[in-house]
Formats: C-alpha cells, sequence, structure tokens
C-alpha cells in the first residue's frame, strides 16, 4: 500500500516536471517596441496612428495657442474585414490631445449615459451638500465633433500576404458643417 | 529737467533688459539647441544627412534627412523624445516607429513636438 502511494507520488513528480519543462517561459518586453508578432493590426500600429494624427491636429489651424475647442469624439469606424478594437485608437488619440493640452473634449456619446445618470444621482440624491451638487443645464456643448475610418487592402498568395491599412480622421464643426481638419496616415505589412 | 533724463535713462535700460530677455527666449524656441542623434546599436551604412528644427505657431517641428548607404533595403526603427527649456524630458516615451528605405534612399522623418514646451529634441534610431 505504502509502495503504491511512494510510485504514485513519483509519477506525479516527473509528471509535473516535464510539464514545467515544456511550458515557454514570460518575459516583460517594451510597451513601446515594434511588434511583428503577427501580421494583424497591433500596438506598433495602433502607437504609429495615435502619434501621426494627433501631432498633425496640433500644428493645424484648428489649434491655436490659448483657443483650446471644444471636441467631442466619435468612435473610428471599422472598415476592414478583421476584428480591430477601435475604441482603442479613440481613446490613444484623445488621451495623446488631453496630455498636450491644447484641446478639450465633452462628454461622447458613449458616455453620454453615465453622465445624465450622476447627475440625476446627485440632484434626486437627499445625502449631497446641496451648495456642492453639479447642477443640470451647465453641461457644454462641443464645438467640433472627431471622427474617422480605417480602412483595409489584403493581397494574398499561397506564401505571401500583403496588408495595407489606411486611417482616416477629420473634425467637422457641429455649428457650420465645415471640414475643419482631416488626415490619413497608412501602413503596409508584409508576412513572407 | 534733470529728473525726466533720469526717467527717460531708466526707462531705455528697462527697455533694452526686456528686448535682451525676449530675444534670449526666441532664440531658445528657434531650432533645437542640442537636437541630438543616437544610433541604438550598429546600423552600418545608416548616415543622418541634416536634422533641422523649425518652431512654427509655438510649436517645434523637427526634419530629420536619413541616408541608406546599404545596397540592400533596411528595415529600421526611431523615434523622437522632447525636452523642455530646462532639458527635463516631456510627456511619455514616445513609441518606436518603423521605417522603411530602400537601398540608397534618403528619406525624410518628421516629428512634431507633443506640445508647447518643447524647446529641444533627440532623435533615436535601431535596426
Amino acid at each position: 500500500m505504502f509502495q503504491r502511494t511512494y510510485v504514485l507520488r513519483v509519477a506525479l513528480l516527473i509528471v509535473f516536471s516535464m510539464v514545467l519543462g515544456c511550458s515557454k517561459s514570460v518575459r516583460y518586453g517594451d510597451p513601446k517596441g515594434i511588434e511583428t508578432v503577427s501580421i494583424e493590426f497591433g500596438s506598433t500600429d495602433l502607437h504609429k496612428v495615435a502619434e501621426e494624427m494627433t501631432r498633425s491636429m496640433l500644428v493645424s489651424q484648428l489649434v491655436v495657442e490659448g483657443n483650446r475647442p471644444l471636441i467631442t469624439v466619435q468612435d473610428v469606424k471599422n472598415l476592414t474585414s478583421e476584428y480591430i478594437d477601435t475604441r482603442a485608437i479613440t481613446d490613444s488619440i484623445r488621451t495623446e490631445l488631453a496630455r498636450s493640452g491644447v484641446v478639450r473634449f465633452v462628454v461622447d456619446e458613449e458616455a453620454m449615459a453615465q453622465q445624465v445618470s450622476e447627475l440625476d444621482r446627485q440632484q434626486d440624491g437627499e445625502y449631497y451638500d446641496q451648495e456642492t451638487i453639479a447642477e443640470k443645464g451647465k453641461m457644454l456643448g462641443a464645438a467640433y465633433r472627431l471622427e474617422g475610418s480605417i480602412r483595409s487592402i489584403v493581397k494574398q498568395s499561397s506564401d505571401v500576404k500583403d496588408v495595407y491599412y489606411k486611417v482616416n480622421l477629420q473634425v467637422w464643426e457641429i455649428r457650420t458643417g465645415i471640414l475643419e481638419w482631416s488626415d490619413e496616415t497608412d501602413i503596409r505589412k508584409i508576412r513572407d | 529737467m534733470r529728473s525726466w533724463f533720469k526717467q527717460l535713462r531708466y526707462l531705455s535700460a528697462l527697455g533694452l533688459l526686456l528686448f535682451l530677455v525676449s530675444c534670449s527666449f526666441m532664440g531658445k524656441k528657434n531650432g533645437c539647441p542640442n537636437g541630438d542623434v543616437v544610433f541604438v546599436g550598429d546600423l552600418g551604412d545608416i548616415d543622418i544627412v541634416k536634422v533641422s528644427c523649425i518652431p512654427k505657431d509655438g510649436i517645434l517641428r523637427v526634419l530629420v534627412e536619413i541616408k541608406n548607404d546599404d545596397d540592400k533595403e533596411r528595415s529600421l526603427a526611431y523615434r523622437f523624445d522632447w525636452f523642455d527649456e530646462e532639458g527635463v524630458v516631456l510627456g511619455r516615451e514616445e513609441a518606436w516607429k518603423p521605417v522603411y528605405l530602400y537601398p540608397k534612399e534618403v528619406k525624410t522623418i518628421r516629428g512634431t513636438a507633443p506640445n508647447w514646451l518643447a524647446a529641444d529634441t533627440k532623435f533615436l534610431i535601431k535596426e
């Protein structure tokens, strides 16, 4: 009985060691480094798009020192055939612009429900100091809206895959409907 | 009369001081004082032809002319670091961005500062 348990334990130990031996090691990488693990839209592409578009907007006529226009953001439309988290593109662009301090953002369509809910909570609740609650009707309307799209052209043969991405962003003046700024950037990735 | 001259002398001195101060600030804004280029690792036949800093509407813009003297195409990565007037790094580190060069090609890489505080830059390039 003792021998059987002993043998079982040794066998388990061997199996465990083999599993550990076969598993791949984990290491930290540079989050801003060039990533070429696969041909799909990746972190390098996301950083490139966000940086290029933000910097382009910074030197446009839209942003004049001190005017800090109010902008609302709409998600970048994914018009490619692959799944791309376009919210990540939108968020990165907004964060970069907010960090530069040259524009201000108002609540976008997606966050509106939460904003209204918080206003209602403060107004309706009897737990808040009436002098500190946020009044309704004081939210500022955006002067501009930012929108964009990402498209791709994919070519594939038996041993080569070529993907071309084109990201286009536009800023429209809401009151007049004038296109105030637009730019595009492209990325080409080849797997062979 | 003498007091009027004295006042004029003070005003002239103040004007000259203001002029010199504004000139010194303008000097820092025009172009990048250092505009360093850093090769991360051995890049072989890759040369930097020219680095130009052009401030426009208060935002520092940089043009880096890079030449591939190699007979093969090269796939490299670059980024800019940005510094304020005191030499402190601005914001977070930029991401490395890919750049593709044909044999003997000269390419101009454009960089734009992340905000109005940038007064200097460093261009980093690697394989």
